[in-house]
């Protein structure tokens, strides 16, 4: 059984199923609706941005549902992402946004999860000025500000 | 998703997408993002002071300077553990004598924990071994002033009709103690009069 999900830019995208429902809101809005063949809009999504999603969707189609691990540690590894996963997330930065927004929005665990890390992994390791730059974000503070700020921190820095 | 004059950066996204980044950044990892520009430190902040542990002696050096001491009173509200784990942090923590008896929030002689620590969940008190003769009455004054407590684990000898006490009054929210070396004299009795909620 296929579904037609339609992007914000109206592009019509025919999937299977199965491959949808690894959305929960979009597994949530078949089950509303029972049997019906009516296109699903996707009005906060984008064709660039669907065809990536669906992309992972595909390859992810008969991953086991995900269990939330219990663990007493809140910190959690961000270096276990799988090849593919990896490869999938090689786009610009303003895509990656993009797909961790449609994740969240189409709320596909997984994608977040995998999302989030390599946003994680970004700034993993970098000083502030490497930070500044891989995100391209201006320094305002000034000088005196930033070495105040340094001074309160430092406690926390790894040596 | 629909393209807009500004492109999407980590902070314009919904803030539950950062909250779930938070997780993989280390405490070294948040001591760079906070430095990074005003809108980041305003991001970070409150997740680089969520958790104060000193397990090296240098960051406790550090820690110890004034102008950590400062940043510690104002961002006090966002700490939710505390582990004290050294007889120096003890003397920086616990209320002095002449405090217990004043206002919450009164800074005197270095010591200001008195009521600054709103949101704290979980203290862990460690190794004090070579305890001073009022350190029980500080300790207890320190505990009664933060009834947010949810997790409580006491490694000093205490005496433990006080602490017992001091749990059912002044500590409502309490779920979890952990008394690994604890109490000279009567654990079991503590751990038979406990209220049910708590886990020890």
């Amino acid at each position: 059984m296929t579904v037609i999900l339609v992007s914000s830019d109206n592009q019509d995208f025919k999937v299977d199923k199965e491959v949808a429902e690894r959305s929960i809101l979009i597994k949530n809005m078949l089950e509303d609706v029972g049997e019906s063949d009516s296109p699903i809009p996707l009005p906060n999504v984008t064709s660039a941005v669907l065809t990536k999603v669906i992309e992972y969707c595909e390859h992810h189609r008969n991953d086991p549902v995900q269990v939330p691990e219990e663990t007493d540690d809140p910190r959690k590894r961000s270096n276990d992402i799988e090849e593919w996963d990896m490869k999938f997330m090689q786009v610009d930065q303003e895509m990656l946004f993009e797909i961790i927004l449609a994740a969240n929005y189409l709320d596909i665990k997984p994608l977040l999860d995998v999302g989030c890390k390599t946003v994680a992994n970004i700034i993993k390791g970098k000083t502030p000025e490497e930070i500044r730059k891989a995100f391209n974000i201006v320094n305002d503070f000034t000088p005196e500000e930033e070495a105040q700020i340094k001074k309160e921190n430092e406690w926390a820095e790894d040596r | 998703m629909t393209s807009t004059a500004h492109p999407l950066t980590l902070l314009t996204l919904p803030t539950e997408v950062l909250d779930r980044v938070l997780p993989f950044l280390s405490q070294h990892d948040l001591t760079r993002c906070v430095c990074v520009s005003q809108a980041w430190n305003k991001a970070f902040v409150s997740h680089f002071w969520r958790t104060l542990d000193f397990r090296s002696h240098h960051s406790l050096k550090q820690f110890l300077t004034s102008e950590t001491q400062q940043a510690l009173i104002k961002n006090a509200k966002f700490v939710r553990e505390l582990a004290i784990v050294h007889k120096k942090l003890y003397h920086q923590f616990l209320p002095s004598r002449q405090t217990i008896t004043e206002e919450p929030g009164v800074s005197r002689s270095g010591v200001f924990a008195m009521g600054l620590f709103a949101n704290l969940r979980t203290l862990e008190l460690h190794y004090l071994r070579q305890p001073e003769d009022d350190h029980d009455q500080r300790i207890y004054a320190l505990v009664r002033q933060n009834p947010s407590l949810v997790r409580l684990k006491i490694d000093v000898a205490m005496d433990p009709t006080a602490l017992m006490s001091l749990i059912t009054k002044h500590l409502p929210n309490l779920r979890d103690l952990d008394l690994s070396f604890t109490c000279h004299g009567d654990v079991k009795f503590l751990l038979e009069n406990l209220p049910e909620c708590i886990r020890a």
